[in-house]
């Protein structure tokens, strides 16, 4: 139930982050992983706000007025990927672990790697899994996928997000 | 100077009204011209605002919110909302009262597009407006393709029960940057707040009290969803349109997307409404009016088939249940012990072995137990196990330094489970039963609205899962007396056989009234209403065509005879299906109730029976049944629709 409750907020708020407007959805853009997976309280009232709202973009794209955290978000590719990694953080692990898999393939991607790095990104990410994955923290992982690639040699790796 | 302007913006303008006035009146006649052009311009138009042709009533309007539509009597009169289409396009101004503020060029891209097409309409003779929004969602869907995605039916929710369909928008790859195929948009028609008691579900969904949306999401959610968390394989059918097509689908979906349907669980449901989206897109197609009386998820993607060239490919996505088994089948002897060891024993005893030693544990080994980890705790891949919770942690660090890739699943299609090769979900039935007791012979009819038995044919459908609702038998006998001898209102029967590390609970639900013999302490006949609910183990051993079961459980009931009355015990099922050859079944089956009531009595059934199930809407069945020592046997035929 909580599983479907964390996927039905996700897909929302990422339909919304794809209209470039205001985000409706109050603090999600902010500590977006915590907001689904911690807290509770939040996340009820996150569903709640949207369930009375409209399920589909037109409604939202029309629907502004509340002053979400868009503004403070560096961009929304970032809101993209931390909904991403929320809904997908136990496949990215696993992936991880294993040193390929399309979900990571696609974290790649969402971080600006092309195609010939995703190889790389995933024998980084396997190489890197104790640092990168040793809390259950998703809402840290950007920066913690930062702070690895940017510390070590990481020169063949070209993600435009990271580096 | 400026006079001659002015004068040429007269001109124009008056050039312009005059240009609207003749499309109106063109548009007007052609509604009332018998010709092909006008009745093809009429189809179509009919079919962009969703009057769908209905089985029992000429037409209905898909679409239940009344800002849809923007004549009062739109919902009915097609002329009347083109009309007003047309009057709408041409307001200078956009009218305060409009839904969401929006100029109707903008909140029917499809409408204008299809009009201006059909009655030669230019943009100047119509206001500019800026519809950024509209040009944000073609950029969200704006796909090389798309296709209809089928998810198999799931046990754990009566929403469920019957399989789901949703929309697929493929990007382009190559085209676009930073994306992936699980980011692909997806559009879903579903109940909104269905009540999760399954009886006010049915109940509800029944007589429309619910209402359907739309709702986008990325695929990655739905595979989450449906793939990992709820163990049902999804089977992907794309579409073969053209771009145009494809645009027409963006452009339908931005006008219906904020409007609401009631939704009617047999009918205006999750697959017939894409189906509707899908025809009024593309104008060479012919669905809705293939839609029967209702409409089964299963039923939505043979409707697809029906038409010619309107299915390009079909794809397998397996569910993390089929992963396991797969990557499981694909262990040597010796690693399937190893795998069954580290579930075995308590995480203590496993975790030193693996810390210590992980180069003795093979990627194959771990990547299996990551696999059944998954299935066992319903992982929807967003978070970490939690039952395993240490153990999924080592098994992760431990993997994380052997550099090998995982072995490629050899997952392929379970060719006999595609949707599209299923028979038809309603079934009538015909034939004759021969009663020994009474000596007598008796004509049967039968029809089941749906959905699959264990003896019908198991293409497209899960060999272990009979679903029966609103299952109907009545009798004749000689002297043309009509009896109501079954009717099973539901019954869910499912037989998922063990595993090695799956141990499924097999399941018996049955709502309905069933015929008796020698059901009275005089030995007479009866019906019985009864709920019974029981539940077991299932084998199939050495993974052959067989599966056997065996299920304990409750049972009460009601017999309308003041010697019995109410009543209730417990029961035990004892059953097997055989599956001779892809088209021949064979089905078995014992059942002992001792009911408790004024008069306690045992009743003993068994039957069994064979069905040549001859082609996918074909079939013919012998069987014998005996009832508390009365044996009836009985031939029947079946037709599929």
């Amino acid at each position: 139930m909580r599983n479907v409750k964390v996927l039905f907020v996700g897909s929302v708020i990422l339909m919304s982050a794809s209209f470039a407007e205001k985000i409706p959805y109050g603090m999600a853009g902010c500590g977006l992983g915590n907001a689904l997976i911690k807290s509770n309280s939040t996340g009820s009232q996150i569903a709640s706000g949207i369930l009375n709202n409209l399920f589909f973009p037109q409604g939202f794209a029309m629907t502004t007025g509340t002053s979400g955290c868009s503004e403070d978000v560096g961009s929304l590719s970032s809101v993209e990927k931390e909904v991403y990694i929320s809904a997908n953080y136990g496949s990215i692990a696993k992936e991880a672990a294993q040193g390929s898999g399309e979900h990571l393939n696609t974290l790649a991607s969402l971080m600006g790697c092309d195609e010939k790095s995703q190889d790389t990104f995933a024998k980084f990410s396997q190489a890197n899994y104790e640092n990168l994955f040793g809390t259950d923290d998703a809402d840290g992982l950007l920066n913690r996928y930062q702070t690895q690639m940017t510390s070590g040699a990481n020169g063949k790796l070209s993600c435009k997000e990271i580096t | 100077m400026q006079g001659n302007n002015l004068k040429n913006r007269s001109v124009i303008r008056k050039l312009g009204l005059l240009l609207r006035g003749a499309a109106l009146v063109f548009c007007s006649a052609l509604f009332g011209v018998a010709g092909a052009e006008g009745k093809s311009f009429e189809k179509n138009w009919k079919r962009i605002i969703y009057h769908s042709y209905h089985f029992l009533k000429s037409h209905e309007a898909l679409i239940d919110s009344d800002p849809f539509y923007l004549c009062s009597e739109g919902r009915l009169d097609s002329q009347c909302e083109l009309k007003a289409t047309l009057e709408a396009f041409k307001n200078p101004q956009i009218d305060p009262s409009e839904f969401r503020s929006q100029h109707a060029l903008c909140r029917y891209p499809l409408r204008k597009k299809f009009l201006f097409q059909e009655l030669k309409l230019q943009d100047s003779d119509f206001p500019k407006v800026r519809c950024q929004a509209l040009e944000n969602w073609k950029n969200l869907l704006r796909s090389k393709a798309v296709s209809l995605v089928f998810s198999s039916s799931f046990l754990g929710n009566p929403a469920s029960l019957f399989g789901h369909t949703f929309l697929r928008f493929q990007k382009d790859l190559l085209l676009q940057e930073n994306t992936s195929p699980i980011l692909d948009p997806t559009i879903s028609f579903a109940a909104t707040n269905p009540s999760s008691n399954p009886l006010f579900y049915a109940v509800g969904g029944l007589f429309g009290s619910f209402k359907g949306a739309y709702s986008v999401a990325p695929y990655y959610l739905k595979i989450q969803e449906y793939n990992n968390s709820e163990s049902r394989d999804l089977w992907e059918f794309e579409l073969d349109l053209s771009d145009d097509e494809i645009e027409n689908l963006i452009l339908g979906l931005w006008e219906v997307g904020p409007h609401f349907s009631d939704y009617y669980f047999l009918h205006r449901n999750c697959s017939l409404m894409p189906l509707a989206l899908i025809e009024a897109a593309v104008p060479r197609s012919e669905l809705t009016s293939r839609v029967p009386l209702w409409l089964i998820p299963s039923d939505s993607i043979r409707v697809l088939y029906k038409e010619p060239s309107l299915v390009r490919k079909h794809q397998y996505r397996p569910s993390n249940l089929s992963r396991f088994q797969a990557r499981f089948d694909q262990l040597n002897p010796q690693e399937k012990e190893e795998l069954k060891d580290i579930f075995s024993k308590p995480v203590q005893e496993v975790e030193p072995k693996m810390a210590m030693n992980f180069v003795a544990s093979s990627p194959q080994v771990l990547d299996t137990a990551l696999d059944y980890i998954d299935y066992d705790e319903q992982l929807a891949g967003t978070k970490l196990a939690h039952e395993h919770r240490e153990l999924q942690a080592q098994i992760l660090k431990v993997r994380s330094k052997q550099s090998q890739k995982p072995q490629e699943l050899k997952t392929e299609e379970p060719v006999e489970r595609r949707p599209s090769l299923g028979h038809p979900t309603s079934r009538l039935s015909g034939g004759a039963l021969f009663s020994s007791k009474r000596n007598s012979f008796f004509s049967v009819l039968k029809f089941r609205p749906a959905l699959h038995s264990l003896e019908d044919l198991s293409h497209g459908y899960s060999p272990d899962l009979s679903i029966r609702v609103l299952d109907t038998e009545i009798t004749m006998d000689q002297n043309r007396r009509v009896e109501l001898r079954n009717l099973e209102l539901l019954e869910v029967r499912s037989i998922s056989p063990l595993r090695p590390l799956i141990l499924p609970l097999s399941t018996l639900f049955g709502l309905g009234q069933e015929y008796l013999d020698n059901c009275t302490p005089a030995q007479a006949s009866c019906h019985r209403s009864r709920f019974r609910f029981a539940a077991g183990i299932s084998a199939s051993p050495f993974y052959s065509r067989h599966i056997v079961y065996a299920l304990g459980g409750g049972d009460v009931g009601y017999v309308n005879d003041s010697s019995i009355g109410w009543n209730a015990g417990p029961t035990l099922i004892i059953g097997h299906r055989w599956e001779l050859s892809p088209r021949f079944q064979h089905i078995a089956s014992f059942s002992i109730l001792r009911r408790y009531g004024s008069t306690s009595m045992t009743d003993i059934k068994w039957e069994t029976a064979l069905q040549w199930n001859v082609t996918q809407d074909q079939a013919a069945k012998i069987g014998l049944q005996s009832l508390n020592n009365s044996l009836w046997s009985g031939i029947e035929a079946h037709w599929y629709f």
